[in-house]
């Protein structure tokens, strides 16, 4: 803290995994626009397929800095989503849809909470129990919802139901569902580097022990950030269900994304085993990411299957860089 | 006065089942201003002493029963650790963990009690380092990581962890152990130096020289000397 301020810039630039993600991002868009795709195009596609994943891999951060994990976050947004177009499709007003699927986060990121923190059960059970209920609900809705379609269709009307989340959910500013993501990255890299709250939450992650022996409140900032995961599984799970549906609800979005939230969330830098985050980093890692998954539609003859084989190993050698970085295997 | 630690009906033992409390103190009044040595044989129940006034003993392993009363304050023991801290208590226990990967100043600023923001901490932190850096000729220890400090200088640092706030009490459990002589002293002279003067500090700590250097200190600041043997609480 006694360095400059422009040093402790160059300082984060070159030690954060947010420079790395850039350069990669730098030269896949570069690959994608040799090969004759529309940079418009292809950063326009990448950036909107990244913004509804950056909440998610930025709880995922937040929980895992804290020396937890929260794999509910895939159930989570997929109940989420279809509560909302459920309610949405009885009439409700958008402000008591979006209140309503908040509550809704609210009472199961505590639950999560509540189970790990005060009752001591494995955060790894307790959230993948919970994960899996969320996708049993959001399954549930979604049989309702095709009930009451095939019934107004033989009624001879037209199914009255939400198949996405109305235009009127964006925010109107200047890229909507950008605006919740940036926001979300904005609160979080003020509150990591600028707060004694979050100079604490990553004590937490670092040793829960020495953090007890500080009189930090262990228990409280645990919880906390199991919540924090929720509700921003919460946010995803919106910009997911708003206008990107092409065709109907579906009960399965968000699926598999749990895993996907936490390989961004050590692609930014986040350590498995708690301690470092860095929101900025994991924004980046969330682009890469998409702009990983975006060359199949872009190389001529790269299908799906050659598409993964080179997002693993790209993970996999940004993983190894890291631990060469820091000088250690774990 | 309300600065003075009152303990009042203190029973302890820990959950094992055997009906016999390992020490049992009817009252016990802990002055202000006052210098400490708690003395008593290994496994007498002085550090278990300490964590249960501090609120940092294991709840879930040990049955307790009593009062005290500080700061107008009263609490069953043991009390909350957080709000023990917030009304001015301090504890340098020598088996504290502390964070190796974070900067000197972080250390120091995490455990800032409550009413203090981000600015105010560290603002505060680095007035301390400076104190002790003028103190030792050292330069920028506020900066490097913990866990490039000598095992001395980490001791150090976290004493000066728990004097860096305002304080009233302050918990010493075997401060000097795994230093050398040198640096023993230097807990000391550190002591001396950031110690608030209103402060009582209870020392344990299985060296003579400790409680001399103690007894020097209390001499040099006129506080109340005193000796509590745990011996005397146990449970006949």
């Amino acid at each position: 803290m006694n360095e400059g301020r422009w040093t402790a810039y160059t300082r984060w630039a070159r030690q954060s995994r947010a420079l790395l993600s850039f350069c990669l991002i730098g030269a896949i868009g570069a690959a994608s626009i040799a090969i004759d795709a529309s940079p418009r195009g292809v950063v326009a596609a990448t950036l909107s397929s990244s913004w509804p994943l950056v909440p998610l891999a930025l709880g995922s951060a937040v929980v895992i800095a804290a020396g937890e994990i929260d794999l509910s976050v895939a159930g989570a947004v997929s109940l989420y989503g279809m509560a909302g177009l459920f309610l949405a499709s009885l009439g409700w007003s958008p402000p008591l849809v979006v209140a309503s699927s908040l509550l809704l986060a609210c009472v199961v990121s505590t639950f999560n909470a509540i189970a790990v923190v005060r009752y001591g059960v494995p955060a790894l059970i307790a959230t993948l129990a919970s994960g899996l209920v969320c996708a049993g609900g959001a399954l549930l809705l979604d049989s309702v919802l095709a009930t009451a379609a095939t019934a107004a269709v033989a009624g001879g009307g037209e199914p009255a139901v939400t198949r996405t989340l109305p235009v009127t959910y964006q925010l109107g500013l200047f890229r909507a569902t950008s605006t919740w993501a940036i926001a979300a990255v904005i609160t979080a890299t003020f509150w990591r580097f600028f707060t004694l709250a979050g100079l604490r939450h990553l004590a937490v992650g670092l040793d829960p022990e020495a953090a007890m022996a500080a009189v930090l409140p262990v228990s409280r900032i645990r919880a906390t950030a199991i919540v924090v995961s929720g509700l921003l599984a919460w946010v995803s799970s919106m910009l997911l269900h708003i206008g990107f549906q092409g065709g109907g609800w579906n009960p399965a979005t968000g699926r598999g994304l749990e895993l996907t939230a936490i390989v961004i969330a050590v692609l930014g830098g986040t350590r498995i085993t708690g301690g470092t985050l860095d929101p900025i980093a994991v924004m980046l890692a969330a682009m890469l990411w998409q702009a990983m998954g975006q060359l199949q539609y872009v190389v001529p003859g790269l299908g799906p299957e050659t598409q993964l084989l080179f997002t693993g190993t790209i993970v996999a050698a940004i993983a190894f860089i890291q631990a060469r970085q820091r000088g250690a295997w774990l | 006065m309300a600065s003075d630690l009152n303990v009042e009906g203190l029973r302890f033992r820990y959950r094992t089942g055997a009906p016999t409390w390992l020490f049992e103190m009817p009252r016990l009044v802990i002055q202000e201003r006052a210098a400490v040595s708690l003395l008593g044989d290994n496994m007498s129940g002085k550090t278990s002493f300490l964590k249960l006034l501090a609120g940092t003993v294991d709840r879930a392993a040990i049955e307790v029963q009593g009062h005290l009363t500080w700061q107008e304050r009263r609490f069953a023991v043991p009390p909350p650790a957080s709000a023990m801290r917030d009304l001015g208590l301090a504890t340098v226990n020598q088996n504290d963990a502390m964070f190796p990967e974070l900067s000197t100043i972080e250390n120091i600023v995490i455990s800032s009690p409550a009413g203090f923001g981000r600015t105010q901490a560290v603002s505060r932190a680095k007035a301390v380092l400076h104190r002790f850096e003028q103190l030792y000729e050292a330069q920028d220890i506020g900066a490097a990581r913990l866990g490039a400090l000598s095992g001395g200088g980490r001791g150090l640092v976290r004493l000066l962890r728990a004097l860096a706030w305002p304080h009233q009490l302050l918990f010493m459990d075997e401060p000097t152990a795994n230093l050398d002589e040198q640096n023993r002293l230097r807990v000391f002279q550190v002591l001396h130096e950031f110690l608030d003067q209103s402060a009582t500090v209870v020392l344990v700590s299985h060296l003579p020289s400790d409680h001399e250097q103690l007894a020097t200190l209390a001499q040099m600041r006129q506080m109340n000397r005193s000796t509590l043997r745990i011996s005397d609480a146990r449970a006949k």
